[in-house]
């Protein structure tokens, strides 16, 4: 009786100090040599459900610490791996089931634990090989059209435990491609932790090109995104084309039959690559980016957009900073949305996306997204279901959360040193902080390519003669860098002038000119529908009296868009 | 040339890993008895000595889980004090176990030891408008408010011998100690701590827009020494200079600024009670004085963590023992006994601290032995000692289990 209440205490608890190596029967066990049956085998049971969700990365040579590949070595790390799947620690998966399900999706249901659970209960019976149930069928196998490459070896910088830099990838898009399938192939094995992987359209192809001249060696410093800090307006990163992120574990990503990424000419790809040095010894990377790309127009286009907060104050010392915003949906058409990629640095805490519903509706707000532990190494992106269908509809909106931990005790160790509490704000290194998501979304395709520039823009534009700004600011389906081009030479034109009757809707302005640049649509609309009643015609008024003085003309030319 | 010889040094110590955090790091010295610290802050959690030339593991999940927990230990290495999202845990018996010391009324923001006790900073934790901070003294584990009148809100505090110095940015720059206010001062800084005090110079931490400046506070005035930088270390006196990590070069002090002195391996330089140490990865240094830059002696390598001790609810020691495997795994400690001097790579010691022989076909005395101490540990144990038996043939048999 005594025995037995030894071992269910101790049950739970771990070998911490001591040695395994031999020993005879077990006086502790409860009911001495008649075992029964076990209900749960290695071979029939576990193995599976390790193979699954566990190998990708718990394999000799893999990032996992150590490997789970034999029986044997399960055994010897059962210690260790109960708590880790009890706990839902491993395998790791960052957003949170109850909000989202996403396609490839690690996880081990409450039924799959309770296996591993009552197999160390049942001590761990390895069972019959004869029993194990037939490998689920490989993945068809990745084939790439293309394969983007660093110019050169880089040597991490053995200095550092922690070395993260950005390379200019050597592949060209000389014409308008689809991008249907991604692959990152890390060059040296472990010492590769995590890769985001932008498109750079041609008008930030010289920006980036600078700054790769600017350091010695293949590549240059970056950390929390590609676009130099010194180079940026402060939101560099939103010109940039999403192609994915990569964590140890991921799988290829083939885009849905009849869906591409378009990708203009003259854009080229940028590679941002975490090597961690830690006991690793150093050694050359060439990290490649497999592609699979077609020329061939695709029924639906697969786009991506940043939901961001620019204005992040995160104030030393306090634990909770919590900045939300809201995108509004004032395009014509229903946004898709196919995939999301939440990014933070190291102070961040929870990272969420909700959809919100058109002003006025009583429904609730829906989790498209929610990661509530946010974790800097473990980033992805994350496909939606093809089940699922995340739908923002004319009039709702996107409610982005970010919350960051500024306190003593929740302050990184960025290359060996413990840093300290001070003022964050928004930004690219280690020490700054950013709130982005990326959302991917699909639109038919309409037989042309996008818009790029205002030259070759939406319809409307070629209707709105004589400068006339309500037009311009109306017209939808204006390519990202023309949005801006549109603001500046109209809103920004007439700011001086106008600044007595901007003032009233300085907020509104604020939040449509955010969501213009980001989600597009008519910016006419979104101000029609936020700004407090009668502020935003009496501004508009005003500029377009400004407008078609020809006070702005110049402007408007350089943008492409000519009386 | 010291360069090379400490970068070769670290990385005969670095054991094979793979990894998907940053390397651990030692941080602090929280208690020395004179012949080897006795309990170190690490960014794994805490490390404290068992009288054999090896470390136990203290892992977060005694407190709160929070690796990145702050802490201050008294002067014999028993007493530790923790605090982590604005709780404190108080551990009297080496860090085997921690009670909470505040309630949710409290919300500490800072802590340092003053030899045999603690001070406390902590704020109202309902309390919204400007941050207003309350001292306490912890001694023999009870809590006492100290009456003292603060110009503002208290950022960090320094134990310094027979006291302490707390610094504070809001809504002035200050400095105080037991008998009052020592400065203030206006300043536009987001967070000021106080760094160390020698040789009649106090030194603070200073964070702004700009990055971190070291500033001394003199006589009357506070003069913030060029350059600033993002990652600062440091100071501390050493062979009467003034030494400062500036984004991981070391520099001295003179005629007023920072000077660079050189490139070396440290993450951090500290000083506690008239020693010197620089952290580096994988090991902490003692420094003595050297030109141009300090010689460096291996004080504590991660070499010599052993595993947790069995210490409190099975709930706490099973994830204690998850943590161990999550850092330990990366790190590459699990597979090898700790080593019982700095420097030593893992399993060179035969015998050492857990009970566990290193080689692989131990003396048939050491295992009797083993066997011996393996009957007082947990019947776990003994379930593993007879898995292995069983899976024997999946190569080395022995290992330390951890
Ligand atoms: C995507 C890669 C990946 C997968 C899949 C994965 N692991 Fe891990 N595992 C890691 C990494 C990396 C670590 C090191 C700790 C960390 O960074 O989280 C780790 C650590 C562990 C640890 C050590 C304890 C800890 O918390 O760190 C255990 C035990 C473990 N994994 C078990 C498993 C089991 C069992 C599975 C399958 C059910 C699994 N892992 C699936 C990558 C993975």
């Amino acid at each position: 009786m005594k025995q037995y209440h030894l071992v269910l205490l101790a049950f739970p608890s771990i070998a911490l100090s001591a040695c395994d190596g031999g020993g005879g029967g077990d006086p502790l066990r409860p009911d001495g040599g008649s075992t029964p049956e076990p209900t749960v085998t290695y071979h029939r049971d576990v193995a599976p459900l390790v193979a699954r969700e566990c190998l990708s990365c718990h394999v000799e040579g893999g990032i996992g610490p150590f490997a789970l590949d034999t029986y044997a070595r399960l055994v010897e790390q059962s210690e260790f791996v109960l708590p880790a799947v009890m706990a839902g620690y491993m395998p790791p998966w960052m957003p949170d089931p109850d909000c989202r399900v996403f396609e490839h999706q690690r996880q081990l249901s409450a039924a799959e634990r309770q296996v591993f659970e009552q197999w160390v209960a049942e001590d761990m019976p390895e069972g019959d090989p004869a029993t194990a149930p037939p490998p689920p069928p490989a993945p068809p196998a990745f084939t790439a059209t293309h394969v983007a490459r660093m110019t050169q070896e880089y040597l991490p910088d053995a200095r550092v435990p922690d070395d993260y830099r950005c390379f200019l990838l050597d592949h060209t898009f000389e014409r308008d491609s689809f991008l249907v399938g991604r692959n990152v192939v890390p060059g040296a094995g472990a010492l590769v932790h995590h890769v985001l992987v932008y498109g750079v359209p041609p008008e930030m192809v010289a920006t980036i090109e600078g700054a790769d001249a600017a350091e010695d060696g293949p590549g240059y410093t970056c950390f929390g995104g590609p676009v130099p800090t010194a180079m940026e307006t402060r939101g560099g990163a939103l010109g940039l084309v999403g192609m994915g992120g990569w964590v140890p574990g991921a799988l290829p990503v083939v885009e849905r039959e009849g869906r591409g990424v378009y990708i203009p000419a003259g854009s080229r790809i940028v590679m941002q690559v975490h090597y961690n040095l830690l006991g690793n010894e150093p050694a050359a990377d060439r990290t490649e980016y497999h592609m699979r790309i077609t020329e061939d127009a695709p029924a639906q286009l697969a786009t991506t957009f940043p939901t961001v907060i620019l204005d992040l104050n995160i104030a030393a010392g306090r634990a909770e900073n919590p900045h939300r915003a809201v995108f509004r949906n004032y395009r014509s058409d229903a946004l898709n949305l196919t995939g999301l990629m939440p990014h933070m640095h190291l102070l961040g805490r929870q990272i969420s996306l909700h959809r919100v519903p058109a002003a006025g509706a009583a429904e609730d707000h829906e989790c498209l997204i929610d990661v509530p532990r946010w974790s800097f190494g473990w980033q992805e992106s994350y496909a939606v279901r093809r089940d699922d269908a995340m739908t923002i509809a004319p009039g709702e909106g996107l409610e982005l959360f970010c919350n960051y931990d500024n306190s003593p005790t929740n302050q990184p160790v960025i290359n060996g040193t413990r840093v300290e509490p001070r003022d964050v704000t928004w930004g690219e290194g280690t020490l700054d902080e950013m709130c982005l998501l990326y959302v991917q979304h699909e639109t038919p395709w309409t037989g042309t390519p996008p818009a790029r520039g205002c030259d070759a823009a939406a319809d409307c534009l070629a209707g709105c003669t004589s400068g006339d700004a309500e037009c311009l600011l109306s017209c939808e389906g204006l390519a990202g860098g023309c949005r801006i081009c549109v603001m500046e030479s109209t809103l920004g034109c007439a700011r001086d002038t106008c600044l007595a009757a901007y003032a009233p809707a300085a907020a509104c302005f604020q939040t449509c000119l955010l969501s213009f640049a980001v989600v597009g649509g008519s910016f006419d609309r979104c101000m029609a529908a936020e700004c407090p009643e009668g502020t935003w015609p009496r501004a508009r008024d005003c500029v377009e009296r400004v407008v078609e003085a020809g006070t702005c003309d110049a402007r408007l030319t350089a943008c492409g868009i000519s009386r | 040339m010291r360069h090379l010889a400490l970068t070769l040094g670290l990385v005969a110590l670095a054991g094979p890993a793979r990894a998907h955090g940053p390397a651990p790091v030692a941080l602090e010295v929280l208690a020395h008895d004179g012949r080897a610290p006795l309990a170190l802050r690490t960014s794994v959690g805490l490390a404290v000595a068992r009288g054999d030339g090896t470390y136990a593991y203290v892992c977060p999940a005694r407190w709160d889980g929070n690796e990145l927990a702050l802490a201050a230990g008294a002067r014999d290495g028993r007493d530790l004090l923790v605090h982590s999202a604005g709780a404190a845990y108080l551990s009297r018996d080496g860090g085997c176990t921690f009670a909470p010391l505040t309630d949710g009324s409290l919300y500490v923001m800072a802590a340092a030891s003053t030899g045999q006790g603690f001070l406390l900073v902590a704020e109202d934790a309902s309390a919204s408008g400007p941050r207003r901070s309350r001292l306490f003294e912890v001694s023999d584990g009870v809590l006492e408010e100290l009456p003292l009148a603060l110009p503002g809100a208290v950022d960090g505090a320094l134990g310094i011998p027979g006291g302490w110095l707390v610094a504070g940015h809001a809504p002035v720059g200050f400095v105080a100690g037991p008998d009052g206010v020592l400065a203030t001062f206006e300043t536009s800084a987001s967070w000021i701590t106080p760094r160390a005090l020698d040789a009649g110079d106090l030194w603070l931490r200073v964070a702004g827009a700009d990055g971190v400046i070291l500033a001394r506070v003199g006589a009357g005035e506070v003069e913030l020494t060029a350059p600033s930088a993002r990652l600062v270390g440091g100071p501390i006196r050493l062979d009467g200079r003034w030494l400062a990590l500036l984004d991981g070069a070391l520099h001295a002090f003179e005629d007023g600024a920072w000077h660079l002195e050189g490139e070396l391996p440290w993450t951090c330089l500290q000083s506690y009670e008239g020693r010197h140490f620089a952290c580096g990865l994988e090991a902490l240094w003692e420094l003595a004085p050297g030109a141009p830059v300090p010689a460096a002696v291996a004080a504590f390598s991660f070499s010599q963590l052993a595993p947790p001790d069995a210490c409190g609810e099975p709930a706490t020691r099973a994830a204690c023992g998850r943590e161990w495997a999550h850092f330990g795994g990366e790190a590459g400690w699990l597979d090898a006994p700790p080593a019982t001097r700095p420097g030593e790579p893992r399993g060179a010691t035969p015998g050492s601290g857990d009970g566990c022989a290193a080689s692989s076909t131990p003396p048939r005395g050491s295992l009797a032995l083993v066997v011996a101490l393996a009957a007082f540990a947990s019947a776990r144990s003994r379930r593993a000692m007879q898995r292995a038996s069983r899976v024997a043939t999946r190569g080395p048999a022995r290992r330390c289990s951890s």
